[in-house]
């Protein structure tokens, strides 16, 4: 999807998935003030997240160059830039469907039931 | 030394809280002895749009380092910021509390050096905004609040610490400069002028040596230690100071050291051998060998070259500079050689410096880039070019040093320094401004304050109240003024309604009489001759044979009456004589017919003395009634009243000259300037005239009407023909004591013989009064002219202000704080559309495209096109505003373009202040974020940080700015 809302970086976000889901529930029903902050909070999360993943490019990319004998030229931080930017469009605008809370519930429910279902087992 | 614990460090946040936070990785080898100060760096440094891309040496490209986000200032740093701050705000509460003598007159020392300050034009404003920061209110009191309170203050907001630094920093050139001295850097391999070097020291970069000097710096400011500045005992600061002084390598290198510096280099010489003894024996933490010290000599470190100027030497010794030196900064810039603490202030300008060294490597300024003050380009007679700090303050300073033509072909030295001390005052005082706006919102929502600032506008709203106050305040007080000279017109018009009463009846008396004729002789001179010549007429057979007299409207001419009658008797008697020679029969016919002739001829001669009387009467009764006005009207409380006006209004203006008003300026009649003139009149010396905040006083207001109503009356009549030349004779009588009330209603014979009794000689003094007399009335007709046009002028700025508060125009404001909170409100969606039109490809295109739009073309409206801004700059206006959604996309952005003047100015400070970046116009801003895009060299958290937060920011601190 080629949006960048706030449920698309949640989703984007390396938080556990039932951390995610209690957010993106929470988050609709927040107050003005409440969802400005978590909104700026998830952001500055995203960008963090992002400069983590520079570096690691960088090192990554570094060590390629390396590998090869040669030295980085005033392109090499621009081209790390590239590259993580791509990733993050990619990640983003590719990723799987946005957690959709219905198919969610209807997933837990089945999960619930199943193990219900385990732990009735014909003794007779 | 106790280790750096959590309490120790202060994190800045970009709105200027200061949460706790503990310090990461190891110890650092050089113990804190106070909090650090941690600040995001693009709030300081300017260039935040990503790293420069180019550059071999850079060494962020070539190891990966991306400069840290934060920048640390170290503990001896702010507490050397905080010390001086708390010194210089106790010093000027000193002096509010200091009377001393000024053109012999006892004055307050710090209202008097405001007063000066403000006279010669170079303000030290911040001044009042330290102490608003620092002080309390206690009992009526100023007084400093506690130091603990004062340091966190200054420590929780890097703007403050920003502020401190330059006012320590003006402090410090202020405080050479009344020595006579300039600081300069020597760069290591620099050739440097070395005439009239007075002092050199090594800057050192071994940072235990640093922490010293600043260490004693802090205890100097806290102690305000002193020797006398003579050598003797010495100041642990002056020693630390004295440590880095090379020893002399040879005189012909200080040719020139004056005594006015003491402790200096050559001076300091056993003080070197002495402190580097007691370092080695000691082995106190900094100190030195002897080896070492000698050695230091030749060392190629930066060195503080401090050279005596003539120039700057005058310059700190006007009228104007010369209160702050002498109480402030503890020198006597005339006599520095009698300020007993010259060597102390010398010390802690050194001090200072090596301060702001330090501050601004913490910052990140690599130290060959550092001068010793900012304002050393101005003094070096190469002309080096300024101080390239990158730092935001100062290019700000710089940029306002441009704007105010510093840069202009022409100025003296003087001149420009005094410009560019003026722009840094400029520069911190907005800083202050913004401190304290952002003191008051603290804790106050913002979406909130934009949304109270919008109602306040609306009707019946109190901004709409205050703007309109204004215009309402400035509108009584010119009604009061217009009120107040109609009542002094009222007055001097009574005044001339009486004058006239006697004159009428003068003259009416003066046309009988002058009607009152005998032929062949002269006019008579007085109505009792008048009188005299009818009574003759009438009685007198000796008397006028016939006289004219004006009755009923018209002139009658009668015959004496004595001699009529005489003949009327002399006919009868006649005509008895022949009837007693007539017969008895015949006489008694005779003796009627007789009788009957002698009443016929009788009667129009009684006729004729009747007039005559009546004549008399007539002439009785005006000179008794023009007698009677004239002394009543003396003692009239018309006359007497418009007197006393005619005198107020004459004095008002010879008041005004007498402080000193050029009596061009009264006659030029401009209300405002006068005002003005008086105030600096004030300025100069208390006893003459007010200070501006007494120009709304009344009294204050009518004098200036009153002297503006005195001159231009005075003129009109000296430019009449006839009266000009009458105004000497006004003067000469007048000044013996003949007042312009009797001149005005008095008599000539009078007027005459009290002129006499006065003094002037006989001969002439009747035509001397005569002409006195004639200024003197119209003195009158003048001024009461003269009153109804000052009031017309009145009246016409009345009636602007009347315009300005009908034509209050609060609708513009609304619409910019509206557009200003839907920005703020809605600075989630700025976020995702930022994010979006970085990371999303065929989004990204926009940004990278510089060119200009057109009308029809991909959904761009005429409006638009007309803005003739680049397509990438739409693009950043409408992550802020959306409104390329809006249902009327093109009235959304004719409205927004509105708001921001319909010019890229003002937009482009809000975004240049947002990216950190200075251009030349809107297309070099487009350009540069195409290239740093392109290049990557702004990175996706730049670019989502730059416009989803800082520009967010901007747009709302503008915002608020407006509301304030």
């Amino acid at each position: 999807m080629k949006n960048f809302d706030i449920k698309t970086i949640i989703n984007f976000l390396p938080f556990p998935s039932d951390f995610k889901l209690d957010l993106l529930e929470r988050y609709e029903s927040m107050g003005p003030d409440e969802k400005a902050r978590t909104t700026d909070l998830i952001w500055e999360a995203f960008y963090l997240v992002y400069d983590i993943k520079i570096r690691e490019n960088f090192d990554k990319l570094l060590a390629e160059v390396d590998e090869k004998g040669e030295k980085p030229d005033e392109k090499f931080y621009g081209k790390v830039v590239e590259k993580t930017d791509k990733e993050i469009e990619d990640a983003l605008t590719n990723s799987s469907e946005s957690v959709d809370l219905t198919e969610a519930r209807k997933s837990m429910e089945m999960i619930i039931k199943e193990i219900n279902a385990s732990k009735v087992s014909p003794k007779n | 030394m106790a280790e750096a614990t959590a309490a120790d460090v202060h994190v800045i946040t970009e709105k200027g809280r200061s949460p706790v936070e503990p310090s990461t990785g190891s110890q650092p080898a050089v113990q804190p002895e106070g909090p650090r100060v941690q600040i995001p760096r693009h709030e300081v440094r300017e260039g935040l749009m990503g790293l420069p891309a180019m550059g071999p040496g850079n060494r962020s490209v070539t190891e990966g380092v991306r400069p840290s986000e934060t920048v640390v200032l170290k503990s001896e740093v702010v507490t050397g910021l905080q010390d001086f701050a708390i010194a210089y705000a106790q010093k000027l509460i000193d002096m509010q509390g200091l009377e001393v003598m000024v053109g012999g007159n006892k004055v307050n020392a710090y209202d008097a050096m405001k007063r000066q300050q403000s006279a010669l034009g170079i303000s030290y404003l911040e001044d009042e905004a330290l102490l608003a920061s620092f002080t309390e209110d206690n009992n009526g009191k100023r007084q400093l609040k506690s130091p603990d309170q004062v340091r966190e203050i200054i420590s929780s907001h890097p703007q403050m610490m920003e502020n401190i630094m330059v006012v320590a920093e003006r402090y410090a050139r202020d405080t050479l400069a009344a020595l006579g001295l300039r600081a300069q850097m020597q760069r290591p391999g620099s050739r440097t002028d070395l005439r009239d070097v007075a002092e050199i020291i090594d800057f050192p970069t071994d940072q235990g040596k640093v922490r010293e000097v600043l260490n004693r710096l802090s205890d100097a400011l806290r102690k305000r230690e002193s020797s006398g500045g003579r050598i003797g005992p010495r100041t642990s600061l002056r020693a630390a100071i004295e440590d880095l002084e090379p020893i002399a390598a040879g005189g012909a290198a200080f040719g020139g050291v004056s005594g006015l510096i003491v402790g200096g280099a050559l001076g300091s010489f056993p003080g070197a051998i002495a402190g580097a003894l007691k370092g080695a024996t000691a082995g106190a933490a900094g100190g030195t060998t002897l080896g070492a010290t000698v050695g230091r000599t030749f060392r190629e470190g930066p060195r503080l070259i401090l050279t005596k100027d003539q120039d700057i030497a005058g310059e700190a010794a006007r009228a104007g500079e010369d209160l702050r030196a002498k109480y402030l900064l503890d020198v006597d810039p005339i006599h520095p050689e009698r300020s007993t603490a010259a060597g102390d202030a010398k010390n802690e300008a050194v001090g200072i410096i090596m301060l702001r060294w330090e501050y601004m490597a913490n910052l990140g300024v690599p130290r060959e880039r550092m001068d010793a003050l900012s304002i050393d380009f101005l003094n070096n007679p190469d002309g080096i070019r300024p101080e390239e700090s990158r730092l935001k303050l100062q290019n700000e300073i710089f940029h306002r040093f441009e704007a105010n033509g510093g840069m202009a072909g022409g100025l003296t030295p003087t001149q420009r320094r005094d410009i560019y001390r003026n722009s840094q005052q400029e520069a911190i005082m907005g800083r202050f401004g913004d401190y304290f706006r952002e003191r008051q919102r603290e804790g106050r929502d913002r979406g909130q304050l934009l949304a109270d600032a919008i109602t306040a506008r609306g009707e019946g709203g109190t901004a709409l109240r205050s703007r309109i106050s204004g215009a309402e305040e400035e509108q009584q007080k010119l009604q009061a003024d217009k009120a107040s000279l109609e009542g002094n017109g009222q007055s001097v018009a009574g005044y001339r309604g009486k004058v006239k009463e006697v004159e009428t009846a003068k003259s009416d008396l003066s046309e009988l009489v002058s009607r009152t004729v005998v032929p062949g002789a002269a006019a008579f001179a007085s109505a009792e001759d008048a009188i005299g010549a009818i009574e003759r007429t009438i009685s007198d057979t000796g008397g006028p044979a016939n006289i004219t007299i004006f009755l009923d409207g018209r002139s009658h001419n009668i015959g004496n009456i004595a001699q009529r009658e005489q003949a009327a008797d002399a006919a009868f008697v006649s005509e008895q004589t022949r009837i007693a020679g007539l017969p008895p029969k015949a006489q008694d016919k005779a003796i009627e017919a007789a009788n009957n002739m002698y009443e016929r001829r009788m009667r129009p001669i009684h006729e004729d003395s009747q007039k005559l009387d009546q004549a008399i009467l007539k002439i009785k009764e005006l000179s008794q009634r023009a007698k009677a006005l004239e002394e009543h009207a003396l003692a009239s409380p018309e006359v007497t009243a418009g007197a006393k006006i005619t005198e107020d209004i004459a004095a008002a203006e010879t008041t005004l000259t007498g402080w000193g008003i050029p009596q061009t300026t009264i006659d030029a009649g401009d209300y405002a300037a006068i005002l003005a003139a008086v105030n600096t009149q004030n300025a100069a010396n208390p006893a003459n005239g007010w200070p501006e905040s007494e120009d709304r006083v009344a009294e204050n207001r009518l004098m200036v009407r009153r002297a503006i109503v005195q001159a231009r009356a005075r003129e009109a009549e000296r430019n009449d023909a006839a009266l000009g030349p009458m105004e000497a004779d006004f003067n000469t009588v007048h000044a013996r004591g003949i007042t312009v009330e009797q001149l005005t209603i008095l008599n000539l014979d009078e007027l005459e013989r009290r002129n006499v009794a006065a003094g002037a000689p006989v001969a002439g003094a009747r035509a001397e009064a005569e002409r006195a007399q004639a200024w003197a009335k119209g003195k009158l007709k003048y001024l009461e002219d003269s009153i109804k046009e000052e009031n017309s002028r009145i009246q016409t700025a009345e009636s602007a202000q009347a315009r300005i508060i009908r034509n209050v125009d609060m609708a513009t404001e609304i619409a910019q704080l509206t557009m200003v909170k839907e920005i703020y409100d809605n600075r989630g969606r700025v976020k995702s559309k930022a994010a979006e039109a970085y990371f999303l490809s065929d989004q990204r295109a926009v940004l990278e495209d510089v060119g200009h739009v057109t009308a029809g073309r991909e959904g761009y409206t005429a409006a638009e096109q007309a803005s003739n801004l680049p397509r990438n700059v739409l693009e950043v206006l409408n992550i802020l505003t959306d409104y390329q959604n809006a249902a009327d996309r093109n009235g959304a952005f004719q409205q927004i373009w509105k708001n921001l003047g319909s010019n890229p100015d003002l937009l482009m400070t809000r975004l240049e202040n947002a990216f950190g970046v200075r251009s030349r116009d809107i297309d070099a801003f487009a350009r540069r974020l195409r290239n740093q895009l392109r290049t990557r060299a702004t990175a996706g958290s730049d670019f989502g940080r730059t416009v989803g937060e800082n520009a967010v920011n901007e747009f709302t601190e503008w915002g608020l700015s407006i509301s304030t």
